[in-house]
């Protein structure tokens, strides 16, 4: 026992403060890649081959679940080690680069690069990729983020460098998705009202630019759109037969499988990929467009909650550039389709047919629910008196008392029978756990008792 | 940073998404309220389609189950040059060393055509059926080949994906689509009677429609497989089914416009054993006697079923299976008239079965080797001079100032009547194409005419008829003197059930007494023939069957003009007691040293004998002698 007022020894414990997952979000997921899979089957049952097709994004379904339960599982903190992300990155850049050489023909370029007997798109990975680092970079320098030199411009730089060598695949839609996504961690990580407005300015000056001086495919999309806009019957025939199968739809659709339009050219190429949404549209209606907003919608508000609740800015940031990935290109797809904005090649999240974009999705979606899990924090007991929290920690667990915190809706406020378990959840997330919503403005009446000292890089952000 | 403010910033990521969102709302809202009804008319039209469902041509089936003619898939590989982006000759090159061993094409040659065709613009078919099997080691089943990508890809979505990514125009510079290829496995075989196909690319379907207020036809191509000759186009129709025609808007609600009905299977009544016999024995006499031409025709006379007929020209003999170099080798020698000839003395029985009908027949005659008609000098081969001689001996030494007699007797009308009784001046009536008929080339009543003429006409000269023809009429006296009609079809096949074609018309030429009398003179000269020939050394003896029938040897006319060489047949019937087969053997210009020594008994009549011995064993015949 230690005599009062010596310096408290500091008992460090690592606990695995991980509660369970947002099993509405689990389930949001589940539904995506059922529908996924429907959607596949209805646009290309019909088509020669349409066995090994099905079975190909059948495999690759497989293999996203897979990956999605191993992200949900594993604590996402491991990727903050930057070695990982970087390494990540790295090979996806390589990938990029060797498409480019690999893949050079006199016509526009190819996108996906063949291994084995399987095409793999390396843009759909680069994505999570550089959401992943992004979320690092800025977690380790949130302080700078405000600052335009140390925060704008390599944040900038790095972001810039991914979307450009998407840009001159060239997948100008893969690469404004890119910037979406960067942007919105970059926002959500304290850049100033300047600096957002700078690079709002930027990408749509290079956008502008592009499309002047761009290559004479996107000039021309351009042209049918603003065409289109005004005049359907001017806009391009991929738009326009798109527009028939929405105004053929109805609010319940001609049923499944009974799209006409997806059997003519040239939207029946697409109808798998970039036009499945009219397909879909046709067969089950704009009531059936209705619902799957609606899943995309859940999808956001609990992502936004994740990212509210979370323990770590790392997993803040990732959740945030995750969900802007997956909302911003579905809707960016629908818009293209309605010929709302100039129609680019990007496909539906979790509903267009492709390996690579399933792969990325999924795994992109089981850190969102790894993330509203927690993460692993390591507890030092200032005081040795306090034996019996301490205790009381051991023997509850940290998941427990994080699953109190998961289980209860956001209003929810620290009761007055609360167990001394729950205040210390209380405590270390109040003080320690370092949330920009929770600042410790809540609970600055409570003395804390328990400190957090994170592994590695959070004890920097500080 | 306190809530608010974070809440603020999601707010402010969130906040394009939502103004994208309502944009596309209103902007979708105005299109559907002022565009949707011309939307949904243009849908109509574009989703509209018409499908022609080509049943697959019929398989002609040898009457022994052997198959004679069967369609098998096969692909045609063209070259498409709409919208083509390479104009590099060097890209071309794994094209050309993929292709020139599939399509059989000489690489140089292929290089040629490749680089005419991108030079001009111009879609060049490259091969019209390539067959299944050429193409499958290759991995090309229903295929393009992209001038861009060096390696072959199949033809599904998959290749459109690609495509689509690579931003270029749709479109395959090797187009390969599935056609079908008739072929025949037994190759020459029965040849002219089985016929032969071509394809043709043709206009089989349109329609009025408008769009926009303007009309416009709506047309629609298939790839078709004719016949152009033999049982190919005497059953075309059978053969090629009706073409189905499906209209609608998906291809999950097509209403039928036309309905296919699919193609019927024929059974031929060629038998494959019995034609290959006929065309062996004419290839042996081919390089025996250096003929130019020949006809072997094997006919059941009970109902005019043609086991074989064989026949040869001067040219080569015609495969079906490669391409047709003259239209020449599609008639068949054995029915039209082009080949038509003399037939000589074979028609002599028909005459003195005519004479016996109507209580004519001059018995007895005391032969002087010549006579005079209306200032013709008529004399028998050699102007020989037989003396006393019966209706036996008229057969067996072909004795043609007999013939004239009894023609004579007969009178010109009853002459000419009985000559059409029994067929000679009308097609047989086989279902074959291209059947001609020209017969007695004048006849009583036409001005040039004179009694020299029937006279002639008596043993078969200043007359034609084909060797069908003569057989027939050579048939009808084993048959009771009933005259049927040649067929080359005895079954059809629809949808797995056999359908038993009934024979055609018949009628009697002569009367059941008058036919067996002619038999029974023809089998006892050539009993008496045989018995000859075994003193000179030659065996025409078939063991265990005794035969009926004729010789004949007639001058050989080539452009109307008389040539020295010959033209010899026999036309006979076995077993001649009970008669079942008509066989006829004709041989074209037959060259043996003595050109004087060119008679049908020494040439013709070996090589009938040899087929009808075996054609009587394949047909499991009985002997009807000992």
């Amino acid at each position: 026992m230690n005599a009062p007022n010596s310096r408290p020894r500091l008992d460090r414990q690592t606990f695995t403060m991980r509660g369970a997952p947002d099993w509405v979000l689990v389930g949001v997921v589940l539904l995506l890649a059922l529908i996924g899979l429907v959607a596949t089957y209805t646009t290309t049952y019909y088509d020669d081959g349409a066995n090994s097709v099905m079975m190909t994004q059948m495999i690759s379904t497989g293999m996203g679940l897979f990956l999605f339960a191993a992200f949900s599982y594993f604590d996402y903190g491991h990727l903050r080690r930057s070695s990982i992300a970087v390494f990540f990155a790295a090979v996806v850049v390589i990938l990029l680069i060797a498409v480019l050489f690999t893949g050079t023909s006199a016509h526009g370029a190819i996108r996906s690069l063949r291994i084995a007997k399987f095409s793999v798109q390396p843009s759909e990975f680069a994505k999570l990729a550089l959401v992943i680092y992004g979320a690092t970079w800025l977690a380790s320098r949130r302080n700078q983020v405000s600052h335009f030199m140390l925060g704008l411009v390599p944040y900038g730089v790095i972001t810039g460098l991914t979307a450009g060598l998407i840009s001159i695949q060239p997948d100008n839609s893969t690469a404004v998705i890119v910037l979406i996504a960067a942007l919105s961690m970059f926002v959500i990580a304290g850049a100033d009202l300047m600096q957002i407005l700078t690079v709002v300015a930027i990408i749509v000056g290079t956008l502008f630019l592009v499309s002047l001086f761009g290559a004479g495919y996107i000039t021309k999309r351009l042209d049918e759109w603003g065409a289109g806009v005004f005049d359907i019957n001017r806009a391009n025939v991929q738009v326009r037969q798109a527009w028939q199968a929405f105004a053929d739809a109805g609010f319940l659709g001609r049923g499944p499988g009974f799209s006409k339009q997806k059997f003519v050219t040239p939207l029946a190429t697409l109808a798998d990929t970039d036009s499945v949404l009219p397909v879909l549209t046709e067969e089950f209606g704009w009531f059936g467009l209705l619902l799957l907003a609606g899943v995309f919608a859940v999808l956001v508000v609990r992502s936004y909650r994740i990212a509210q609740n979370s323990n770590s800015y790392f997993g803040t940031f990732l959740v945030v550039g995750i969900v802007s990935w997956i909302v911003y290109q579905a809707m960016l797809n629908l818009a293209g389709n309605l010929s709302a904005i100039p129609l680019g090649g990007i496909p539906v999240p979790f509903v267009s047919r492709g390996g690579s974009s399933t792969i990325a999705l999924m795994t992109a979606a089981g850190i969102l629910v790894s993330v509203s899990r927690g993460t692993k924090v390591q507890l030092a007991l200032h005081d040795p008196s306090e034996t019996v929290l301490k205790r009381e920690v051991l023997r509850s667990g940290a998941s427990r008392i994080f699953r109190g915190r998961n289980s209860r809706s956001r209003s929810a406020g620290p009761k007055r029978d609360q167990t001394i378990a729950e205040k210390i959840s209380y405590n270390i997330i109040g003080r320690d756990v370092r949330h920009p919503t929770r600042g410790g403005t809540r609970f600055a009446s409570e003395q804390p008792k328990v400190t957090i000292v994170n592994r590695r890089n959070e004890a920097q952000d500080e | 940073m306190n809530t608010n403010k974070l809440s603020n910033r999601f707010i402010l990521i969130s906040l394009p998404l939502l103004i994208t969102m309502l944009w596309t709302i209103y902007h979708g809202v105005s299109i559907y309220i002022n565009k949707a009804d011309d939307l949904q008319s243009i849908a109509e039209y574009d989703q509209t389609r018409i499908r022609l469902e080509v049943p697959q041509r019929g398989t002609i089936f040898s009457s022994d189950g052997q198959i004679l003619a069967a369609t098998m898939p096969a692909y045609r590989v063209q070259v498409n040059t709409a919208g083509l982006v390479v104009t590099d000759a060097n890209a071309i090159e794994p094209i050309v060393n993929l292709l020139a061993p599939v399509l059989d094409i000489p690489s140089p040659k292929l290089r040629e055509q490749l680089v005419n065709s991108m030079e001009k613009k111009q879609s060049t078919v490259l091969a019209a059926a390539v067959p299944e099997a050429k193409l499958k080691p290759l991995g090309l089943s229903t295929v393009g080949i992209y001038a861009n990508l060096t390696q072959p890809i199949s033809y599904t979505r998959r290749i459109s994906n690609e495509l689509r990514s690579t931003q270029a125009p749709i479109n395959y510079f090797i187009s390969i689509s599935p056609v079908s290829k008739r072929e025949y496995p037994n190759g020459a075989l029965a040849a002219p009677v089985i016929g032969s196909t071509r394809y043709s690319d043709t206009i089989v379907y349109s329609e009025m429609m408008t769009q926009n207020g303007k009309p416009f036809t709506e047309t629609r191509r298939a790839f078709l497989t004719e016949g152009i000759s033999g049982l190919e186009a005497a059953f075309d129709h059978e053969l090629q089914g009706v073409m189905g025609v499906r209209k609608g808007r998906s291809p999950l609600e097509r209403t039928v416009i036309t309905k296919t009905v699919p193609a019927i299977d024929i059974v031929s009544t060629i038998d494959t054993s019995i034609q290959y016999v006929a065309e062996r024995a004419l290839d042996q006499a081919y390089q025996k006697y250096k003929l130019t031409g020949g006809t072997i025709i094997v006919m059941d006379i009970k109902n005019g079923d043609i086991f074989a007929m064989a026949t040869r020209t001067e040219r080569p003999v015609y495969d079906p299976n490669q391409p047709l170099l003259d239209v020449i080798d599609l008639l068949n020698p054995a029915i039209t008239w082009s080949y038509a000839q003399q037939p000589g003395s074979v028609i002599k029985p028909i005459v003195v079965a005519s004479a016996i009908e109507h209580g004519r027949a001059i018995e007895l005659f005391d032969d002087p080797g010549t006579i005079m008609v209306r200032g013709t000098r008529i004399s028998n081969y050699m102007s020989t001079a037989y003396g006393k001689v019966d209706l036996m001996k008229l057969f067996l030494h072909s004795i043609n100032t007999y013939a004239v007699k009894n023609a004579q007797s007969l009178g010109p009308e009853l002459f000419y009547q009985q000559y059409k009784l029994f067929g000679l001046n009308d097609v047989t009536g086989s279902e074959l194409v291209n059947e001609e008929s020209r017969g007695n080339r004048l006849v009583k009543g036409d001005k040039e005419w004179t009694e020299a003429v029937m006279a002639s006409d008596s043993f078969g000269q200043s007359m034609t008829v084909t060797p069908l023809q003569m057989l027939r009429a050579i048939a009808a006296l084993g048959n009771e003197g009933v005259l049927v009609q040649p067929r080359f079809v005895r079954e059809h096949i629809i949808d797995g059930v056999h359908k038993i074609i009934p024979p055609g018309p018949q009628h009697n030429a002569v009367g059941p007494a008058a036919a067996q009398r002619t038999l029974g003179l023809m089998r006892d000269s050539i009993v008496e023939k045989i018995r000859q020939d075994k003193m000179a050394g030659v065996n025409n003896n078939i063991v265990g069957y005794t035969y009926a029938g004729k010789t004949g040897t007639a001058q050989w006319y080539k452009n109307g003009v008389m040539q020295d060489t010959h033209l010899v047949t026999f036309a006979g019937l076995i077993p001649a007691n009970e008669p079942r087969l008509a066989i006829l053997v004709k041989l074209n210009e037959p060259k043996i040293k003595a050109s004087n020594e060119v008679l049908a008994g020494t040439t013709a009549l070996p090589v009938w004998r040899d087929v009808a011995e075996q054609a009587v064993k394949l047909l499991n015949i009985p002997p009807d002698s000992k």
